[in-house]
């Protein structure tokens, strides 16, 4: 059982086997060769998230994200699309809070053509008027949909409570009806401008290519991108531990479950508390059937199908909720049985072999995320946004195993206290 | 791909091993030829609730040591249920791979049934049931399927009708779980980082002691052809646009006309894979559907779906609308793009374009072990090995002409159920904004 722990784990990415390179006008191309499937995936990151968009115009980044691909210098919308389905072929562009996400996923042959396709789409996208009103009405219609939807409503409720107004995590990041009815093509073209910057961004590579030719490639595609200084984010206000207790409903008409957020402004990627934080969250609602929040909210009393824990951390100090769906009669009796649990963490952080369970499948799934192109993509990202380097995985299980149980308790006991949480629940009208 | 090697113990448990040395993982799978398919009306859902018993431990294993026993060597695990069948996986270290044949051989023959964890699972289930219904497409499907199918039992959701889920008993659940799991009712799919014989070696010691059970008995019904066109429509409160959707008969896996309706339904709204699951679909913003109803401004959404199954089933095709768009006029649109596909033969760029999908479908899907495994297990149970090895003869063997054809089929009116959900919000108003809530939360409550 413990030999996993003992043996060096055979990791995709080290320095060894991963090339880094500025291009350029700044962009960090990473890439790593996987022969083994005749096909491409690229990944990559810019600072274009809903965290600068302007008050007023809530919703700015998710928008011009979607509208990337509905027109470019030299493609409509349509020609596009039908250029990319014509390969078997996907690109794709999201924005979250924190930033904008490519996507692209093509057979091997086709690499040279989609890179360059990306380059269109990020670089030289025209936001035709036609397509900003298209996308506009599918935003918000979107929009309007998830006024029906409990968890989404419980979710803004809850981040509207728990956090300031003018912090990114105070609202979800698809903005409302009315911002969005506010943005106009040149907000769009704006933003783009302003914020799709090389300088910061990252693109990496994993598939079937050859390393030296493929950075080629990139260079070729996205070297000439020129960008200006990327302006700083603007200051946001700090969200520490909630100090009292706050409760939100929203009642929604035709509906036959509950929803519920219960959580906190937790800690970022970053924080020094990170992987103490990570722990706790595992052993609270992630490890096994959903951690003790599964086995007593579930599995013991019945009362919900899905209940766990998760910590966003990112750049920010995202939430760090329990998310639980159940029958509205059970509300408060599963409120009050999270809440139990919680502070089950603080008095008595570890139990039953709980530490090393969690520790030993952080380091021992480490091999399974990383199977896929995407899985190594992904990982190669967050290294590079945390600047964690190339042998950070080497060093990863180090830093796993130097968590302590007391650890664990201070982190449960600074974010979660009994006085100091919200509960935000959406309910059958 | 990598070769398969295929076995079948003296207790009929198939076995399908694929070694793939890219990675140091492997993922174990067991699949039983079980689902909702094998319900009759009063026990509904009782395959899916099966399936969460088997998580509730063995004399062995007690309640939740699976999924703890695999995540201590860094694996994930989980359980589904489908018309067709109920799977089970461990995706771990390749060196653990031993784990998943442990917990498998195991809860084949001796999951517990604890009276206790049976009543408090009724409630899970209900609770994820009730989840669903707060959706109004997943009300809408509901009934679409239930006016399509009148006899057949795919007719019903896998998560089962409210009723049943209530009367269910433990006596019912042992019986459809000694009627139906057992080595000759299974098929094990195993693809990763280790070595085939030795992999084996170790199954045939864990399962090969198991005795075979009767043959499980055969699902009796058959839908009898459709004789016109089916209507219903939902009005209820909970969504923002109506909803379009409709269901046309269409063939199982087996019959002749499956491969020219998967082109067909490639055409349509893009290629989704060559599995029962899995792979999101490519090709969608350049697909007749998404330029017929989202592209003019009808919907914000529209596809369509048709996936290999045991028996004849349905091929779907849906939208949400944008708000003010009269379902007449999307549910015109869509009948208008059918007759199209069912009167003029595909181009051949069209054709090509959807070809090429389909290829870069397949190759996607050999990225990553679990991907095979689904791959290889739902298509071992739904049609059988010659699926897959002949599946690239029988995409390229389709003609334009011969798809026009089973389009006309298909997309014939008799064939044809339609639904409608009208949001309804006179009854009780529109959802409250969260800001109005909040002013008299703070009030009263």
């Amino acid at each position: 059982m413990r030999e996993a722990r003992l043996r060096h784990p055979t990791v995709p990415i080290t320095l060894d086997t991963v090339i880094r390179q500025r291009l350029g006008a700044g962009v960090i191309a990473l890439v790593r060769e996987n022969r083994a499937n005749p096909s491409v995936t690229i990944r990559g990151y810019l600072r274009a998230g809903a965290l600068i968009d302007p008050p007023g115009r809530e919703g700015l980044a998710l928008f011009t994200a979607s509208t990337l691909t509905r027109g470019t210098a030299a493609y409509t919308s349509e020609s596009l699309a039908l250029a990319l389905d014509s390969l078997g072929a996907s690109l794709s562009v999201r924005a979250d809070i924190e930033g904008a996400a490519f996507a692209v996923r093509c057979l091997a042959e086709d690499v040279t053509r989609l890179l360059d396709l990306l380059a269109e789409v990020l670089i030289r996208p025209t936001f035709p008027p036609t397509e900003v009103e298209k996308q506009r009405a599918k935003i918000v219609t979107g929009i309007r949909e998830s006024r029906h939807d409990t968890r989404v409503m419980a979710e803004k409720a809850f981040r509207e409570a728990a956090y300031p107004a003018a912090h990114p995590h105070h609202r979800i990041p698809d903005g409302e009806e009315e911002t969005i009815t506010a943005i106009s093509q040149s907000d769009l073209a704006g933003f783009h401008r302003r914020w799709y910057q090389p300088e910061g961004s990252a693109v990496a590579v994993v598939g079937d290519v050859s390393a030296p030719r493929v950075l080629e490639r990139i260079e070729a595609a996205l070297g000439g991108w020129q960008g200006g200084a990327v302006p700083p984010v603007p200051a946001l206000p700090a969200a520490g531990p909630a100090t009292s207790v706050q409760r939100r409903t929203i009642a929604i008409p035709g509906k036959t479950q509950a929803d519920i957020v219960l959580g906190v402004p937790g800690f970022s990627r970053t924080s020094p508390e990170y992987y103490a934080g990570m722990m706790a969250d595992l052993i609270l609602g992630r490890l096994g059937l959903m951690g003790r929040l599964g086995a007593k909210v579930r599995d013991e009393e019945g009362l919900a199908y899905y209940v766990y824990s998760q910590a966003q951390a990112g750049l920010l100090a995202g939430p760090w909720t329990v998310r639980a769906g159940v029958n509205p009669r059970n509300l408060d009796h599963a409120i009050q049985g999270i809440l139990r649990e919680i502070e089950g963490l603080q008095k008595e952080p570890v139990r039953d072999g709980e530490l090393s369970d969690a520790q030993e499948f952080l380091i021992g799934s480490l091999a399974v995320r990383l199977e896929t192109d995407a899985g190594i993509a992904q990982a190669l990202l967050e290294i590079e946004l945390f600047d964690l380097g190339l042998d950070y995985l080497l060093r990863y299980p180090a830093l796993v195993t130097a968590v302590t149980p007391e650890e664990i308790r201070a982190v449960a006991t600074r974010y979660f206290t009994p006085t100091g949480y919200t509960v935000a629940a959406a309910v059958p009208a | 791909m990598m070769p398969t090697v295929r076995t079948v113990l003296p207790n009929g448990l198939g076995v399908l091993l694929r070694e793939v040395h890219t990675a140091p993982v492997a993922t174990f799978w067991i699949w039983y030829r079980v689902g909702s398919r094998n319900e009759v009306p009063g026990i509904t859902g009782i395959s899916h609730w099966v399936e969460h018993m088997l998580f509730k431990g063995t004399p062995t294993l007690g309640k939740g040591e699976f999924s703890r026993l695999v995540n201590r060597h860094g694996g994930t695990w989980n359980g589904f249920t489908w018309k067709d069948f109920t799977a089970y996986f461990e995706t771990l270290p390749a060196e653990h791979i031993g784990l998943g044949i442990r917990i498998e051989s195991d809860r084949m023959v001796n999951t517990l049934f604890d009276p206790a964890e049976v009543s408090s699972e009724r409630t899970v289930i209900i609770s994820e049931r009730e989840g669903a219904e707060n959706n109004p497409e997943y009300a809408l499907y509901e009934e679409v399927e239930g006016a399509a199918f009148r006899v057949h039992p795919y007719r019903h959701a896998v998560i089962g009708y409210k009723s049943d889920l209530w009367a269910i008993s433990r006596e019912d659940l042992v019986r459809h779980y000694s009627t139906y799991y057992a080595p000759n009712n299974a098929v094990i799919v195993a693809v990763g980082d280790f070595d085939g014989a030795a992999l084996l070696r170790e199954i045939r010691e864990a399962f090969g002691p198991i005795p075979p059970g009767p043959p499980p008995p055969p699902v009796r019904s058959v839908e009898p052809p459709q004789e016109g066109e089916r209507r219903v429509v939902v009005r209820r409160p909970g969504g923002a646009v109506p909803l379009v959707q409709m269901a046309f008969h269409a063939p199982a896996v087996s019959h002749p006309d499956f491969f020219p309706l998967l082109l067909v339904d490639g055409v349509l709204s893009g290629f989704k894979g060559p599995g029962v699951f899995g792979g999101e679909a490519i090709g969608v913003r350049s697909s007749r559907l998404y330029r017929a109803l989202v592209e003019r401004e009808l919907a914000v959404e529209a596809g369509s779906a048709f996936r290999p199954s045991l028996d004849p089933t349905l091929c779907e095709v849906g939208a949400a609308l944008r708000p003010g768009v009269a379902p007449e006029r999307a549910e015109a649109a869509i009948l208008e793009e059918l007759r199209r596909i069912s009167e003029e033969p595909v181009g051949s760029e069209e054709l090509d374009k959807v070809r090429k999908q389909a290829r870069a479908q397949w190759v996607y899907t050999a990225d990553g072990v679990s991907q095979q495994a689904v791959l290889l297990g739902s298509t071992e149970i739904v049609a059988d090995g010659d699926f897959l090895a002949h599946f690239w003869d029988k995409v390229s063997a389709v003609t334009p002409e011969v798809m026009r054809e089973v389009a006309a089929r298909t997309f014939a009116d008799r064939n044809r159920t339609v639904g409608w959900y009208f949001p309804e919000t006179e009854r009780t108003g529109e959802p409250k904004s969260a800001v109005a809530q909040r002013a008299e939360v703070a009030r009263g409550a």
